[in-house]
């Protein structure tokens, strides 16, 4: 099979049996790779009611499938699993090195099934694959069990978690090497519950392209297109640092716990220059063209010889502004949430979270050992340790917002999550647009990356529609390049009175990412401004050998999206569950609320576009035909 | 200038080769023993084992055909030195200068059995040609340098039960210590191959074709013996002619490669030169020796000044995809007093390295030669550990050149 | 005659390893990690990414080294060539190369070398930096050679060869 690696490892931690799983042509082509791969697993294998943490959990890697062309920013790999958080459909996206590593070593996935009784490792050298004996670096940081795997594997590459996975805190990341990792939706708890410490990946296999040259020339018009990108030169200086500025201007940061908008020294705490300032190279994942990770340095000062790859808006806004850190103190918190293998935006905003019970009194001092205040790092750096190792208090905020909520009573007007999964940024009520409902719509739960615009705009949005739409601002030659078939182009923007309909936009941009997702692709704004399903699905056709048009691209990532959605429904999900955190619709912040029927009315438009039952948010029996689900 | 080479092998095709490209005019003759084209005894094992074709053993040569005569099948019968010619095929060629590169041959112990059918070396096409036609099914090699090992591993890969007969105490004697011997000794031992050290063969048996082997340790049936044990320098003509010939047995030459004959010159298997590390003679019957003695003995014909800076053993050898390589020095043949033995390993790769006075004298590796150029060049260039670590002083590097750590754990 | 070479700022390079998948899609039509011409190491402690590639050494010693012969100077130029035909794959040159740039490609199981795709290396086209650059050495000596090569990885030997006398 051309392209794909060609077959899914499938390993039972129970009884250790390990096994190959043929990858089906068809398969390949309904479902593409990536999340697409991991939700029909998912969907087909896990039994309703399952526990998260049980051996009845599943946990799938899947590499996306243009992986292994040097297409810009082809190197990501999806993660999926039951999520401790929401008990829906977890998944979690990392680039770096990895997936070309695991596609190298002969896999398109990874399926993780049981429990292991000892901790254990996990060693694929292409077809050799072992379960190893893990305790020599159980119980260590992620740091320090890499660079002890490492000595033993030489040339390998390592995905592993940290203390913070193994104590199956529920908002634990699988870290990805040294700087990058699956942060979101706590798939380091499920790794932890199975006992498996690390897997460590060697390989050197071929991956053999239908037609070379076509992936090449195709790799040079990606190229050139992303290069063309109006925010190309920007995110290449500064990633997506430069987008704090404009959200701190917007009221819409997370501030002390969404109490507040923004911060008076934002500007100065967490502007774009502090990559300038702390920034000391680019580092780029495989492929990618944008470079837009930077290593950052601490030379002098309390956190002097901190290095670490960070400046990027979620972590800095989920340290910054949430739990309200200095820059210095924010850039070493990246660095302490790497080692323990833990979520920066979750942790931030359980932090916060406990930091705000504090200042109101339902927590005190007593439970807590130590006093919790916005901006005191000690204190936020004492709390992540004992999250991250279930010490003390921690050992209940390791829970998560609302299940924490659920042990003192009123906290549960602090806690702010959607499904369970803590919303890092982003306040609706600074700034409504698409990105805003995709925190709704989003299938994971509460976070924000899931969905976005491909051509938005950072510019204040007036909500002058009532919710319904936002507004365009860009000219006819953005409108006429953006990749998106007429006749949904014309219906989601109004270039006349220069709006976006959030609803429609919502499910393109939904499926865009989705597919992103499934090839395995980033979706930085220079690539979602660029990058549509045409070149995608010639690209595909010339990786593959599997004619693909752009149409059926489409259908295949709604697909997995209505998948994902009947996996969500199956485990237990009500439409009530789309709902923001009360306190978006009940306190004022900046002079705004968010009005919760206004707000319906939007999300009932885009279930009603996604062919869903406005009323519940269930796929329609005929959306699932049309899809052949 | 006239030119006379004698030997049609690796040696003697550089010299021609240099020859030709610094001196376009020069006439050159090639005389060959062989009635074959040149090719490459290290493939040879190869070739027994199929990996590759009869015709890739033969290699391709710029040398031009007008200025370059190569005359195949006509053994020397002797020089001499105070006419400056020699006989060949009964003719008298004149030269100015001469180039012996005659090499070397394998030697076959004087026991009983030893004339009989099914009793091989392994040193020319022919040799190979002749070990297929009498397609053996079980082989006992009696010798287990790098030609022995590898003729074993190739026979093994075509289905032959092998056995190796080692009088050392250990397998490749000259080539690796007690440790990293050990660790291959495994790895073919684990592939079906039959180990016994420390035997000497006794007597070859059979009834007009080799039935089997008897050593002072055992009887071992088989239906043909490889004979792997040590080479002998080709001197007999220089001795005849009255070139000096050194203590270990091959033609003594300066660090010009000039024999005692100033019109003379030699090169390749049959010459004794000095040590690399040590300075001391040595013999080196390497192909990459080979090629550079030849440079420099060609381009000191021409009237060049050129030394010679010594011959360095290194071997790079496969057994079965674990890359085993040694280079340098053994640990037995330096200083005890002296010297340092750093040994680092891993679950699937060793390294050794020697160090006498602050200097690498010797690197044994098995399992991975990965990075290995460098720490070759700093060994050849005599760079001290401690200039090397200043030199390539990054905890990534360590990372990515295995035997960093090693160094790393000298200076400790 | 002096040929146009294969140089890599250190500085400008992102370690996106481009250049290594276009290597192998140009020479194997298909990815492998071990069959790419080019390396990327990251330093993390000098703060950089360093190629390592064929310099085409003047006096090459793979050269000397190779058991076949099949390593030579193209006639006319002196880019290192192979004829892989007759390389049995021993790895020889692979220990000779004081640069490690000799690659084992492990599914034709011989060693190749980087052939700057015969004048136009398909790594610098791609590279999205431009962190590699296609030049003639006199130029590129002008420019940053001092810088890059300082900071180099394959370069950091340099330092041994002006340790030895000889001159690069």
């Amino acid at each position: 099979m051309f392209g794909y690696a060609g077959k899914m490892l499938e390993v039972d931690l129970s009884t250790q049996n390990i096994k190959m799983r043929k990858l089906e042509p068809d398969f390949a082509k309904d479902y593409i790779g990536g999340i697409g791969f991991n939700a029909r697993i998912l969907y087909d294998e896990i039994p309703a009611g399952a526990d998260p943490l049980g051996p009845e959990n599943i946990l799938v890697f899947s590499v996306g499938c243009l992986v292994g062309t040097p297409f810009p920013t082809a190197s990501r790999m999806e993660v999926s699993a039951k999520s401790p958080l929401s008990n829906g459909f977890g998944s979690s996206n990392s680039g770096a090195f990895l997936g070309l590593r695991l596609k190298g070593a002969g896999y398109d996935g990874l399926i993780i099934k049981g429990q292991a009784q000892k901790p254990v490792y996990l060693l694929i050298e292409e077809d050799k694959v072992q379960i190893k004996e893990a305790s020599f670096v159980w119980g260590r940081d992620a740091w320090e069990s890499i660079d002890l795997l490492k000595a033993r594997h030489y040339g390998a590459e390592v995905l592993l978690i940290g203390q913070a996975g193994e104590n199956q805190v529920r908002f634990a990341s699988i870290e990805n090497g040294y700087y990058d990792g699956f942060g979101r939706t706590g798939m380091g708890a499920v790794m932890g519950s199975k006992k498996l410490k690390a897997v460590v990946i060697r390989g050197s296999k071929p991956i053999v392209p239908a037609d070379p040259k076509g992936v090449l020339e195709l790799s040079a018009k990606g190229q050139n297109l992303i290069k063309s990108a109006s925010s190309y030169q920007a995110f290449c200086s500064y990633g997506t640092m430069n987008a704090t500025i404009p959200y701190g201007g917007f009221n819409a940061l997370s501030v002390h716990n969404y109490s507040r908008g923004t911060l008076p020294d934002w500007k100065q705490r967490a502007g774009r220059q502090i990559v300038d300032i702390y920034g000391s190279r680019h580092i780029a994942c495989q492929s990618c063209i944008i470079a837009c990770g930077h290593l950052a340095e601490i030379t002098e000062g309390k956190y002097a010889g901190t290095l670490v790859k960070d400046m990027e808006i979620t972590p800095t806004v989920s340290y910054s502004s949430n739990v309200g850190l200095s820059t210095e103190a924010s850039i070493k918190s990246s660095e302490l949430c790497q080692r323990y293998g833990i979520d920066m935006s979750s942790s931030g905003s359980v932090i916060a979270f406990a930091m705000e019970l504090y200042q109101k009194g339902i927590i005190n001092k007593d439970d807590v050992g130590y006093e919790l205040a916005f901006g005191d790092d000690d204190a936020a750096f004492a709390l992540l340790k004992d999250i991250s190792l279930r010490q003390g208090i921690g050992d209940i905020l390791a829970e998560g917002v609302k299940r924490a909520a659920e042990h003192w009573p009123g906290a549960d007007d602090y806690a702010m999550h959607v499904k369970g999964v803590e919303i890092p940024m982003i306040d609706p009520r600074g700034r409504w647009s698409t990105w805003t409902l995709g925190i709704l719509t989003n299938i994971r739960g509460g976070d924000h990356l899931r969905c976005r615009n491909p051509v938005e705009i950072l510019r204040y949005n007036e909500n002058l529609y009532y919710y319904q739409k936002e507004r365009f601002g860009f000219k006819k030659p953005m409108y006429d390049r953006l990749d998106m078939p007429d006749d949904l182009k014309s219906a989601a923007i109004d270039l006349e009175n220069d709006t976006v309909d959030i609803a429609v936009m919502s499910k393109w941009a939904e499926d865009l990412i989705n597919l992103y997702n499934s090839v395995g692709i980033c979706i930085r704004p220079p690539v979602m401004e660029t990058i549509g399903p045409t070149i995608l699905a010639e690209l595909y056709t010339c990786m593959t050998g599997i004619p693909m048009n752009p149409d059926e691209l489409m259908a295949g990532s709604e697909r997995t999206w209505n998948l994902m959605k009947l996996f969500n429904l199956r485990h237990g999900e009500v439409a009530d569950d789309s709902k923001f955190p009360r306190r978006f619709y009940r306190e004022l912040q900046s002079g705004n609320i968010v009005d919760e029927d206004k707000v319906q009315a939007v999300l009932e438009q885009y279930w009603q576009v996604r062919g869903w039952n406005p009323g519940t948010g269930h796929p329609l029996p005929e959306t699932e035909k049309r899809l052949g689900i | 200038m006239r030119i006379i080479i004698i030997g049609n092998g690796a040696a003697g095709n550089q010299a021609a080769q240099t020859i030709q490209n610094r001196d376009p005019e020069a006439e050159i003759t090639i005389l060959g023993a062989e009635s074959i084209p040149f090719y490459s005894a290290c493939a040879l094992p190869d070739y027994l084992a199929g990996w590759i074709k009869r015709d890739q053993l033969f290699l391709k040569s710029s040398l031009n055909r007008h200025r370059v005569e190569i005359r195949l099948g006509q053994a020397v019968e002797d020089i001499k030195p105070d006419r400056q010619a020699v006989t060949a095929g009964g003719e008298l060629l004149f030269y100015d200068r001469l180039i012996i590169a005659s090499g070397s041959r394998p030697v076959l112990p004087n026991i009983p059995g030893i004339g009989m059918p099914g009793n091989f070396v392994i040193k020319s096409v022919h040799d190979i040609d002749r070990i297929l036609a009498h397609n053996p099914r079980r082989i006992v090699v009696i010798g287990s340098g790098n030609i022995g090992i590898e003729a074993a591993e190739t026979l093994e890969y075509q289905g032959c039960k092998v056995s190796i007969i080692e009088m050392m105490p250990r397998i490749m004697p000259r080539l690796f210590d007690e440790f990293p011997a050990m660790l291959i000794r495994k790895i073919l031992e684990n592939h079906g191959i039959e180990i016994h050290t420390g035997e000497k063969a006794q007597e070859v048996i059979g009834n007009n074709r080799v039935e089997g082997l008897i050593t002072d340790c055992r009887e071992i049936s088989c239906d043909a013996v490889i004979w792997a044990a040590g080479v002998r320098q080709n001197t007999e003509l220089a001795r005849a002619a009255g070139i000096e010939i050194g203590s270990l047995g091959g033609i003594k030459v300066d660090s010009q490669m000039k024999t005692s004959h100033p019109e003379i010159y030699a090169c390749g298997d049959c010459v004794e030169t000095s040590d690399l590390l040590t300075g001391k003679p040595a013999l080196c019957l390497l192909w990459s020796c080979a090629k550079a003695q030849a440079e420099v003995a060609a381009r000191n014909c021409l009237g060049e000044k050129i030394a010679y800076p010594g011959a360095l053993k290194l071997v790079a050898e496969d057994a079965y995809g674990k890359p085993c390589m040694a280079a340098g020095l053994l640990e037995e043949e330096l200083n005890k007093k002296e010297l340092k033995i750093i040994e680092q390993e891993t679950e699937n790769t060793y390294h050794r390295i020697l160090i006498e006075n602050e200097r690498i004298m010797g690197i044994q590796a098995v399992g991975s030669m990965e990075a290995m150029g460098p720490l070759l060049y700093l060994m050849k260039k005599m760079v001290a550990p401690s200039e090397i670590k200043r030199i390539i002083n990054s905890p990534v590097l360590l990372k990515n050149m295995p035997w960093m750590l090693t160094i790393d754990k000298y200076l400790q | 005659m002096t040929q146009k070479r294969l140089y890599h700022n250190a500085s400008l390079c992102n370690g996106c390893g481009i250049c290594q998948l276009v290597c192998t899609l140009e020479h194997c039509r298909q990815w492998n990690h071990y069959q790419s011409r080019i390396k990327i190491v990251n330093d993390t402690e000098r703060n950089a990414f360093y190629s390592v590639c064929c310099s085409h050494c003047e006096e090459a010693p793979c050269i000397m080294a190779c058991l076949m012969n099949t390593i030579y100077k193209e006639p006319g130029s002196d880019i290192t060539v192979r004829d892989l035909y007759h390389c049995i794959g021993c790895r020889a040159c692979e220990l000779a190369c004081p640069f490690d740039a000799a690659v084992f490609d492990v599914i034709q199981e011989k060693v190749v070398n980087c052939d700057l795709c015969g004048g136009r290396p398909l790594c610098v086209e791609y590279c999205p930096n431009h962190a590699l650059t296609y030049d003639y050495p006199e130029d590129q000596a002008d420019k940053n050679r001092n810088q890059a090569a300082s900071q180099k990885f394959g370069a950091s030997l340099l330092e041994v060869f002006k340790f030895s006398g000889k001159e690069v």
